[in-house]
């Protein structure tokens, strides 16, 4: 732990750390000897409330202890921190401080090259761990079995199906949609060309059929052709019957 | 929507008179036509006398003299306001026919109305089609009126101008 060079303290005070780095230490205990105490089928509510007292002030005290130490300790390297400099910069020659601090300096840079390394190294190994407990765990549990103790109907049940309508705008995301994919003109597009295709199709097997008919009945009547085909498209028509 | 978009079947065709299948089907729609007509005629008849009478609800039973004779009116009405108007109706827009003056002028109200009551009439007149060289039925010798090819409504008559009526198609 150094010791901060300003007589001013830290935005995070070491103080406040060690208080933090407890309760994490204290926590994480705690947590243990409750998970070791469900798993080995100690109830923990079963011990007598006079222990539990003392075993809190046992704690309180510790903590108590811990702040004025580190408390007095800060206030003594505070304090002492101003002097222990000068006496070292009068003591020791400037080549040799500047010698130690290149040598820091490059300790340094090394030492923060190395934990960056080492960060990385324990986050794969995390992520290898964490990988292989998940698939350990996805191996142990049954899931089929799972699904079969899962009563649909009364999980069907307990849904709101009209609150989560309610809240869900379904006309306005319904017009949305319809606007995105443009279903007018679609319809428009394909119903009509096809309408007209198969209309156009429609009309000329009849005018085939026409034709076929009015062969027979020039055959019939031991006539030439009709000279349909040949007239005008919008001339007048002649006037001659051929009864 | 309706122009063509790539070369039609049969262009050859368009101005050419019609012959007996394709009228024969637009007859057959035209009649389909009448009998929605009747329907929606009785039908609006009982609601009116709903509405008026009170319930209960029930499609008129008439005699079938009035059924026919009301047919016959609406079908010849129903056909002269048509040819009148548009030179076609239903059926003939689905097969692609105008009626048209032997000038290829739209038929006058009384024409019109002539040729109607003659088609209700006298529908075996259709049978004279493939006799006739020009292919004319019994309704256009009488009456003097032809019936084209006309998918597109561009070859038949244009009432005033370009932008007139070219109904159909």
């Amino acid at each position: 732990m150094s010791v901060p060079d300003s007589p001013t303290a830290p935005e995070p005070s070491p103080d406040g750390a060690f208080l933090h780095a407890t309760r994490l230490a204290l926590g994480l205990t705690d947590l243990a000897l409750r998970t070791a105490a469900t798993t080995g089928g100690v109830r923990l509510r079963e011990r007598h409330p006079t222990a539990a007292a003392a075993s809190d002030a046992a704690l309180g005290l510790a903590l108590e202890a811990q702040h004025r130490l580190s408390s007095g300790l800060l206030g003594a390297a505070e304090r002492t921190a101003p002097r222990t400099r000068a006496a070292v910069r009068a003591l020791v020659p400037s080549s040799a401080a500047d010698a130690v601090g290149r040598r820091v300096a490059h300790l340094s840079a090394r030492g923060a090259a190395e934990r960056l390394r080492a960060r990385n190294e324990a986050l794969s190994w995390a992520r290898t761990l964490v990988g292989t407990l998940s698939a350990a765990v996805l191996d142990e549990i049954d899931l089929d079995a799972v699904a079969d103790r899962l009563d649909v109907d009364r999980v069907a049940a307990r849904i709101d199906i009209d609150a989560v309508l309610a809240r869900v705008d379904l006309v306005t995301y319904t017009e949305l949609v319809l606007e995105e994919m443009d279903i007018g003109r679609v319809v428009r597009d394909t119903g009509g060309s096809i309408t007209a295709e198969t209309l156009d199709a429609f009309r000329e097997q009849n005018a085939r059929a026409d034709r076929l008919v009015q062969r027979i009945a020039d055959r019939l009547l031991r006539r030439a052709g009709t000279d349909s085909t040949d007239r005008p498209a919008t001339g007048p028509v002649p006037q001659v019957e051929a009864l | 929507m309706t122009a063509p978009t790539r070369p039609r079947g049969l262009p050859v065709l368009q101005g050419l008179p019609a012959g007996i299948v394709s009228r024969t089907v637009a007859a057959v729609v035209d009649l389909l036509v009448l009998l929605a007509l009747l329907l929606c005629l009785e039908l609006g008849y009982a609601a009116v006398r709903f509405l008026l009478t009170g319930p209960p609800f029930s499609f008129p039973d008439p005699d079938p003299v009035v059924t026919t004779v009301l047919g016959y009116v609406l079908f010849v009405a129903y056909l002269a306001v048509s040819w009148f108007l548009g030179g076609r109706t239903v059926g003939d827009q689905m097969m692609g026919l105008r009626v048209t003056g032997r000038s290829g002028r739209r038929m006058s109200p009384g024409k019109a109305l002539l040729r109607a009551v003659l088609c209700a009439l006298v529908p075996v007149g259709l049978l004279w089609i493939p006799v006739s060289r020009r292919g004319a039925s019994l309704q256009d010798v009488v009456v003097g009126s032809t019936v084209v090819h006309d998918w597109y409504g561009s070859t038949g008559p244009r009432l005033g101008g370009p932008g007139g009526l070219t109904s159909g198609g």
